[in-house]
């Protein structure tokens, strides 16, 4: 399981259930050889799935089976980090600040809203504001180098 | 990294001092006091200036093209009537770049995960779930964030429109 950026996620592999430290989730080898990983999916507790269609070899009937391949790991960083951006998504905290690690809809860690993008760390309103000043900044700089100019004309001419 | 605006033209120019332009040819290195910059002209377009540094002014001295050396008001003459020296001043110049990084922290507001620069612009509340159709698409729960690994780190986001990629597969 890969994010956009190409970075794998971490999570708790339904493979190994006592693993306490987060670790790469993967698919079904064997699966993803026969091209049999079907409607993956997220589910509200972290659950990656998908459903793969085998063949009854007694009926011959095909049917579908959920497979679970694990849970993805959530963190949790004290009150007040500054988390130190490293791309335009991806932040890390400052060293020496230790996350607390979980499960989504366990311990202090609320469920995840399935089908749904969480929009980005900007404040709109508050950008809007800062972009106004910038503006307006510009302008007075614009209008003071104009001064300038229009004033060592001026001395120029009466130089002149 | 130095930004500068053509005052005459009021064109931005982004002035790499650190970048040398290899592909200007021998005897035309730059003279005492004088720096040679890698400029990026607005329509993406790259050329080397020669500038002269006077306080806090940076004075355009010339334009290469590769193979030669054109006054500046040669090479500006068409859009440059009155003046022949291009002035270069820091303080609009910086204006604009503040500008500019600010109007991109502004379209990227809507960036899943995006993480903003300014401290300032960091909104109060983290989790702001829309809906999706992919059904990897998932938003973490407030102060939540998903954890990944690349070969460089550990990086944490919450970005999560996550997918099964082939080498996973």
């Amino acid at each position: 399981v890969t994010f956009p950026d190409g970075s794998a996620a971490l999570g708790y592999p339904a493979a190994n259930p006592g693993s306490s430290t987060p670790q790469r989730l993967r698919v079904d080898p064997v699966d993803a050889a026969l091209g049999r990983v079907n409607d993956a999916h997220v589910e509200a507790d972290g659950t990656v799935a998908y459903s793969r269609t085998v063949i009854d070899p007694k009926t011959s009937k095909p049917s579908k089976e959920r497979v679970a391949i694990g849970r993805v790991a959530l963190a949790r960083f004290p009150a007040g980090t500054e988390l130190q951006r490293v791309t335009a998504t991806h932040a890390t905290p400052p060293a020496g600040v230790v996350p607390t690690v979980g499960k989504p809809s366990e311990g202090t860690f609320g469920a995840l809203a399935t089908q749904s993008r969480d929009l980005g760390s900007v404040d709109f309103e508050a950008g809007l504001v800062q972009l106004r000043e910038a503006l307006l900044a510009l302008d007075a700089m614009s209008a003071g180098a104009q001064v300038e100019a229009r004033e060592s004309k001026t001395a120029l001419d009466l130089i002149k | 990294l130095v930004r500068a605006t053509f005052a005459p033209q009021s064109r931005a120019l982004a002035l790499d001092r650190r970048q040398s332009p290899a592909a200007l040819p021998a005897g035309r290195n730059p003279i005492a006091k004088r720096t040679l910059c890698r400029a990026a002209l607005p329509n993406g377009e790259a050329v080397d200036l020669l500038v002269q540094q006077r306080g806090d002014v940076l004075r355009l001295v010339a334009i290469y093209d590769g193979r030669s050396a054109a006054p500046a008001w040669c090479a500006h003459r068409d859009r440059c009537h009155s003046e022949r020296k291009l002035m270069i001043n820091p303080g609009p110049a910086q204006a604009l770049s503040e500008l500019a990084a600010r109007t991109q922290e502004m379209l990227s507001a809507y960036a899943p995960g995006y993480e903003t620069t300014y401290h300032d612009l960091r909104s109060a509340t983290l989790a702001r779930p829309k809906p999706a159709l992919d059904p990897m698409s998932v938003s973490g729960p407030e102060g939540g964030y998903f954890m990944g690994v690349d070969k460089r780190a550990k990086p944490f986001t919450r970005a999560t429109e996550a997918s099964l990629s082939p080498a996973e597969r």
